[in-house]
């Protein structure tokens, strides 16, 4: 009984920052720094773009219809936003045909490694929304850091300062 | 040929090849192979074939649906813990929690996403050989199995004068009144048609708790855009086109009613309506057994004639009542028999202003213990 409602209470407080949260997390796109790099960069970014405008006009319409958790579009659109236009795109082909109707489904993250992220104010949206819990999140950061530092330090620093400013 | 055509190829092949077979036959039971409602039929015929293929899909969603009446109530669970929580993050954490319910119990009741995919080449193949009909006839060629003299047939039919290939932009030199009025009239009768499976009909199928969602507030305003983008790009649609598009929408809306009708989702108004149907046969509701039933109704009754009955209340003075009590407030025994007060444990010591449910459909019978509300006004502020 004490195992749930703990769980809960973490959901709960979680949610009072969770909106702010997203609202202020950075889009997919990835900024270029100089001339070359928005060359280098802009199939990825158009990759996400076309991603983005199909889960705003096309995915609705379907309504609940994905076996995972990500969604197959929202698993695409991570994986290019943290791996890339080419490992991205084959991570999102390699997906799609495990999503058929005899797939048994469940939980399939987009693997680690790509695209480092050192805080929660720098995940991006769909990252957000793909890691929803702050273990979720904690897990996915630790896996950035190097191998040495351990995680549960990490996960302590990263819990305060995002819920600290919404503590009414 | 590009990547692209290159994958369409073998659609573009299929869709001619059924075309030809549908036109073929039609000619050989005597109609005119050059008649407009010779072509048109083989277009509905097309259309038939192509739906009437995803049916074992259909089916197998359908059959994985019934294995989810055995998680109803951590599903029941899962929908009070994060009610009220409607912001987006917190309802993929919802999502998460009910994957990795689905997968401990080896159910899933999705659809998977390649069959959508996968429908996609078939329909974009149907659209370009339509489309490339006019082109085809103009440099005299075939399309694929179609040969040259059936293309010319198949651009040269009419329906009640209109060619069948016209757009209203393009009405070609066919009688220009009546094809307006087809494509004005078809173009509607594909929007409504639309309309109506994505809003009367899914909106009855969805519980209450995907109603909370951001993504369905989303999907509901979708469904008027759409018609306003199918009203825009109909006007260059080819009458042919038009026709395919329409008869498809048309399955979609029967299937979709004979699959909301007979299998709803759990907690969704068309269960409710499902379950009085029963109830009004004799019949106890989905997914459980006539004695389960007569038990619970049983266990009722005991219930109301043991004692002072539990009379209906707001849900102002659940609340009320509920901080007054904490501890020592009923527990609902079987979960359902009053609705209602078992449901509020999460909302009590919350001020936002709850979206009306009708909690008929997830009974919701939560196990935590009233003194959990110490620690839930705790989280809460």
């Amino acid at each position: 009984m004490t195992e749930p409602r703990h769980h809960h209470g973490v959901a709960g407080r979680q949610h009072e920052s969770s909106q702010d949260l997203f609202d202020a997390a950075p889009s997919e796109f990835v900024h270029p720094n100089n001339a070359f790099q928005i060359l280098w960069l802009l199939p990825q970014n158009l990759l996400i773009a076309g991603l983005k405008m199909y889960r705003a006009l096309v995915s609705p319409l379907y309504g609940d219809v994905c076996k995972h958790f990500p969604t197959c579009s929202a698993y695409g659109l991570e994986s290019l936003t943290r791996h890339g236009a080419l490992r991205g795109l084959g991570l999102t082909v390699r997906r799609l045909l495990r999503c058929h109707p005899w797939a048994a489904g469940g939980i399939d993250r987009v693997p680690d490694g790509g695209r480092p992220f050192t805080s929660v104010e720098q995940l991006p949206k769909i990252v957000l929304l793909n890691h929803p819990t702050p273990e979720d999140r904690a897990r996915l950061l630790a896996s950035f850091a190097p191998a040495a530092s351990s995680s549960p330090a990490d996960h302590t620093t990263r819990q305060s300062s995002p819920a600290e400013p919404q503590v009414s | 040929m590009n990547f692209f055509n290159l994958i369409l190829w073998p659609f573009k092949w299929a869709v001619s090849a059924v075309l030809w077979v549908f036109h073929s036959a039609f000619t050989a039971i005597g109609m005119d192979p050059a008649s407009g409602w010779t072509w048109v039929l083989s277009i509905v015929g097309l259309t038939l074939v192509m739906r009437t293929l995803t049916i074992p899909l259909f089916m197998k969603q359908i059959r994985s649906m019934r294995g989810m009446q055995v998680i109803q109530p951590e599903m029941a669970k899962l929908q009070a813990k994060y009610k009220g929580k409607t912001d987006q993050v917190s309802r993929q954490a919802m999502a998460q929690e009910q994957m990795a319910l689905y997968k401990k119990h080896n159910v899933n009741p999705l659809a998977s996403c390649l069959p959508i995919l996968a429908q996609m080449p078939i329909f974009f193949g149907l659209f370009q050989v339509l489309n490339g009909v006019r082109g085809a006839a103009e440099r005299d060629e075939g399309i694929l199995v179609l040969n040259a003299q059936m293309i010319h047939q198949f651009n040269d039919g009419t329906l009640f004068g209109a060619p069948l290939f016209s757009t209203l932009r393009a009405p070609g030199d066919g009688n220009h009144t009546s094809t307006v009025i087809i494509a004005v009239v078809l173009v509607i009768a594909m929007t409504v048609t639309m309309f109506i499976s994505q809003k009367q009909l899914a909106g009855k199928n969805v519980s209450e708790a995907t109603k909370q969602s951001p993504m369905y507030r989303q999907q509901q305003m979708i469904i008027y855009i759409f018609p306003i983008i199918f009203a825009i790009t109909g006007i260059n649609f080819p009458i042919g086109v038009l026709i395919y598009w329409t008869v498809s929408n048309l399955w979609s809306m029967g299937q979709q009613y004979w699959m909301i009708r007979r299998n709803p989702t759990p907690g969704s108004q068309a269960e409710r309506e499902l379950n009085e149907r029963r109830a009004a046969k004799g019949l106890p509701p989905m997914g459980k057994t006539k004695e389960e039933h007569e038990a619970e109704v049983e266990e009722a009754r005991a219930k109301a004639a043991a004692g002072q009955r539990q009379q209906p209340m707001s849900k102002k003075r659940q609340k009320a009542q509920a901080k007054k009590g904490q501890g020592q407030q009923n527990q609902p025994a079987a979960g359902e028999v009053v609705d209602g007060t078992a449901e509020d444990v999460t909302g009590q010591d919350q001020q936002v202003v709850e979206t009306p449910q009708n909690t008929s459909g997830n009974p919701a019978n939560k196990p935590r213990k009233r003194g959990g509300s110490g620690s839930s006004a705790l989280k809460k502020k």
